[in-house]
């Protein structure tokens, strides 16, 4: 109680010293969580956009199976009468809408090339999915809650009823193609049953996406696929949700549905089965990271140099205090806790300056920029629930920083710090 | 009753490679309620033959004993609660806390010996009073003149009730006047109070407020 109060003095006595420690802490957080903030908006919006992007917020498959072998034989893993299932699945809690997709493997050749290409297929005669260029306003309004089928295409349309046998290629799989918009290239796929078949596919759509996608994956019509490889059903079903924080529930609401043609639906979540966007997760959170280290290594050194210098310019008061009977645990106590403050002090006013700073650049119209082709503005919102996380680590290496000092401190000779010159 | 005693009591400083003896075999004892002057010139060893008997430094060989208790054998946590209690230092440069307010410095000691808020206060009242000091308890050190500081380190000294105090050359700082004035508040407390006092001075208008003098000179006692 002693010891503490006594820093709380001490912090408040060296006022220029504590004002540019605690000044280095506050700017180096409040950085963090202006940074934190603007990452935050983006992920919220690329969350929404790789769900509309194909792959549903959840999706369902026969067995687990598929999700290791399903996109070399699909065939095992068709979902049998589909459209009950479907009917089903709509009718469970916060599921907005279930989309059949079809997925396989394909050997695409061009005049040029073979390589080999994942197929995704999707309904196209549903303007709400798909064929968003024919849909009505009222329509493309709803079609944002929606899964899109390709994200950002570059070049050519959405698949669409049009072109049956239209295909969407990735820029990078174009390339090593060397195809263009309006080429045909000729497709060989393993057929139900085993043997092969072929067909020509027209290229209606490139789209620019994740590197490995975009070299991989190819888009088609579900009707189209169904009879190239000769099923009659879906291989997954792609649920849509009215929000995607509800897509644990809904996973956990679709485990317990008891199909009789399948044993056990297999399901998995959008996090799951989004690489690009778990990539670029991963690579905020990595930097993220990096820089709350390298802050919290600042923020060490200038608590160390503060404390080292509290320490040296305090030799006498500390020997005064061990004469009155103050032991050396109590002095050591003293000057860890008052790191501790300059810490906590520091990392709270550093959050509060965070959200300030937020809020005006928020008001300033946020950050303009440029997003597949179109203007988009960028916009600060740091999350208070994740403050903590830029508090107690500082408060933690604010201590660790002082401990040093405050043991020479405890160490100090009395006699030695008493002698006067 | 002795209140400290000192038997053959060696002290070597270490500088570098070279040792410096600052003691010399000293042994006498104080006896309680007695005033106590150290009289020797500069470097002669008053500070240091002050420092061991008030446990804020050990001897590098020797006997201290205060109020019987030998303090060689004490922990830090008990060495620290027994200084407390049982004595009380005033020093030349007055060494007051200077965040704390004049009564929080007087008030530290107690603090330490838990005392109740109640009795604190009644006690840091009584003793700011007995020194002249009542109307400057919210003061900061720092807006006292240096006689009205070392008043507030007699109080600090004296509020535990301590058996005896050291005073290194406690009116040094002080102009003449001045530091009569605070021999004479010493004086009155010993009388007042009973409490044995050690000082230390080269000036021989101070040491005439001692009943007993020691002469030192070159860590002997002559
Ligand atoms: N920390 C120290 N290191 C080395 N020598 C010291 C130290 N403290 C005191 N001395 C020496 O010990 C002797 C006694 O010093 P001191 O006790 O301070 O004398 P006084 O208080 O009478 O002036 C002196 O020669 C002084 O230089
Ligand atoms: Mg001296």
């Amino acid at each position: 109680m002693n010891s503490l109060n006594l820093a709380f003095r001490n912090i408040f006595r060296n006022k220029r010293r504590s004002f540019f420690t605690l000044m280095s802490i506050v700017i180096g957080i409040a950085g963090l969580v202006v940074f934190q903030g603007f990452v935050r908006n983006q992920m919220v919006q690329f969350r929404a956009s790789v769900v509309q992007g194909g792959i549903g917020h959840l999706q369902v498959a026969a067995s687990p199976d598929y999700y290791l072998k399903g996109e070399y034989n699909p065939f095992d893993y068709i979902l049998p009468d589909s459209e009950k299932l479907i009917s089903t699945l709509r009718k469970v809690e916060y599921v907005k809408s279930v989309i059949p997709a079809l997925g396989f493997t394909g050997l695409a050749a061009s005049s040029e090339k073979t390589i080999s290409l994942l197929f995704k297929a999707y309904p196209v005669a549903d303007p709400l999915f798909a064929n968003r260029e024919r849909a009505t306003e009222a329509q493309l309004k709803e079609a944002r809650q929606r899964p899109l089928l390709i994200a950002s295409l570059s070049t050519g349309n959405q698949l669409s009823a049009d072109v049956p046998n239209g295909v969407v290629v990735g820029e990078r799989a174009a390339k090593i193609l060397n195809v263009k918009l309006g080429d045909v290239i000729t497709v060989l796929g393993m057929v139900s049953g085993g043997g092969m078949n072929g067909t020509d596919m027209k290229i209606v759509g490139i789209y620019k996406g994740a590197v490995t996608a975009e070299k991989y994956f190819a888009y088609i019509s579900y009707d189209f696929a169904k009879s190239f490889i000769g099923v009659e059903g879906p291989s997954t079903l792609l649920l849509t949700l009215d929000n995607i924080d509800n897509t644990n529930k809904v996973a956990g609401l679709v485990k317990e549905i008891k199909d009789p043609n399948t044993s056990t639906l297999a399901t998995r979540k959008w996090t799951e089965l989004a690489v690009y966007y778990r990539q670029v997760n991963t690579m905020y959170t990595t930097f993220l990271t990096v820089i709350r280290a390298i802050l919290l290594l600042v923020i060490l050194f200038v608590i160390v140099n503060t404390q080292t210098m509290s320490v040296m310019e305090r030799m006498r008061e500390i020997g005064t205090l061990r004469a009155l009977g103050t032991s050396r645990i109590q002095v050591v106590l003293t000057f860890i806790f008052e790191g501790g403050l300059l810490g906590a002090i520091g990392s709270i006013f550093g959050v509060l300056l965070g959200f300030i700073l937020s809020w005006i650049f928020n008001l300033m119209g946020g950050v303009p920029m440029v997003y597949d082709g179109e203007m988009v503005r960028n916009y600060f919102t740091p999350d208070i629930m994740s403050m903590l996380p830029n508090i107690w680590p500082v408060i933690l290496f604010a201590l660790i920083a002082s401990a040093g000092p405050a043991r020479k401190a405890g160490k100090l000779q009395i006699a030695d710090t008493l002698r006067f010159i | 009753m002795v209140a400290v005693k000192l038997e053959s009591v060696v002290k070597d400083y270490h500088l570098d490679k070279i040792s410096v003896r600052a003691l010399n075999g000293v042994s006498l004892q104080v006896e309680e309620g007695d005033i106590v002057c150290l009289m020797g010139p500069s470097g002669s060893g008053k500070s240091t033959l002050l420092n061991i008997m008030g446990a804020i430094d050990v001897p590098t060989s020797g006997k201290v004993l205060i109020k019987g208790t030998d303090i060689s054998s004490l922990s830090d946590r008990k060495l620290s609660e027994f200084r407390n209690r049982t004595m009380g230092f005033i020093f030349q440069a007055f060494n007051l806390i200077p965040v704390f307010s004049v009564s929080e410095n007087v008030e530290y000691p107690l603090l330490l010996q838990k005392v109740s808020k109640t009795d604190r206060a009644k006690r840091v009242a009584d003793i700011l009073q007995s020194v002249g000091l009542e109307s400057y308890a919210h003061r900061r050190p720092d807006e006292l003149s240096g006689g009205q500081r070392q008043r507030v380190a007699i109080a600090r000294a004296l509020i535990t009730k301590p058996a005896f105090i050291v005073a290194d050359e406690p009116t040094a700082s002080l102009d003449h006047k001045t530091g009569k004035g605070i021999m004479e508040l010493m004086a009155e407390m010993n009388k007042q109070m009973g409490t044995t006092i050690i000082f230390a001075t080269h000036d021989p208008m101070v040491s005439e407020y001692a009943r007993s003098i020691i002469r030192v000179l070159d860590g002997d006692i002559v």
